[in-house]
């Protein structure tokens, strides 16, 4: 390929191609729901985990580490690509909110766990995590999505 | 006005498809990327070593079921100079829009 200029309507076909490209990508965008939960499910570890001493604390931390392998090696074998949530782009401000949103409940658990509090308290704090993690997951894929049908 | 100029490297619709998907993601396997662009093994190891060759893509090779793979990710150099050339092909598009309003 030596040509270094295009008729604007081979630049326009070019847009389309890479449009297309994209479409590909909006279809990737679409976990099913048990992915979303799994997510969830990693999140809740980490945020309850937060609550209990230290041995059952980075137990959860262990096993929130071995789900998140399994989550990357899932995305890989079923999609054939790997996305990081922390992308640049329009779902940066989702992550940014899921973030902080994880961190207020661990807080929360950490001054909870202080207090001495029932047993449940940890656990609702853990499926507060849960939910919010599952929100997330969905909004980030609707965004993704929405990002890659509407182009660059 | 500044002159409207597209890299060489990503004229190519498959290369451009190519470059479109690793803008958006980590990594892309190989067969993902064959899927995209509909083009035979052969012609996308092509153009994945025209690119390799410009320093815009980087493959590392990883089992995956028992299967080596290759895996394609953006270089940063890749990622800079598929966004300037976006940039041109809209502004090539933009410039003959507003030629056909203002006749």
């Amino acid at each position: 390929m030596t040509r270094d200029s295009l008729s604007p309507a081979e630049a326009r076909a070019a847009l389309d191609s890479a449009g297309a490209a994209r479409a590909h990508l909006a279809t990737l965008g679409m976990c099913p729901p048990w992915r979303h939960g799994a997510f969830g499910a990693v999140m809740a570890l980490l945020v309850g985990g937060a609550g209990f001493p230290l041995p059952v604390q980075m137990g959860c931390t262990a096993l929130a580490l071995a789900g998140i392998a399994l989550i990357v090696s899932y995305d890989r074998r079923r999609y054939g690509v790997f996305i990081n949530g922390y992308r640049r782009g329009a779902t940066r401000p989702v992550v940014a909110v899921l973030l902080l949103a994880i961190i207020a409940l661990l807080f929360l658990q950490i001054h909870l766990r202080e207090q001495g509090v029932e047993l449940w308290v940890p656990l609702a704090v853990a499926g507060a995590g849960f939910v919010i993690a599952v929100l997330g997951s969905v909004w980030w894929s609707r965004v993704f999505r929405r990002e890659m049908e509407r182009g660059a | 006005m500044t002159p409207i100029t597209l890299d060489p490297h990503l004229h190519a619709p498959a290369r451009l498809q190519i470059a479109t998907v690793l803008a958006n993601v980590d990594t892309a396997e190989f067969a993902r990327l064959r899927e995209i662009t509909a083009v035979s093994d052969s012609v996308l190891s092509k153009h994945l070593a025209a690119l390799v060759d410009a320093g815009y893509v980087r493959l590392t090779k990883s089992a995956l079921d028992g299967r080596q793979r290759t895996w394609a990710s953006f270089t940063r150099a890749g990622r800079k100079a598929f966004a300037a050339h976006m940039r041109a092909l809209q502004a090539l598009v933009a410039s003959a829009e507003q030629a056909i309003a203002a006749e």
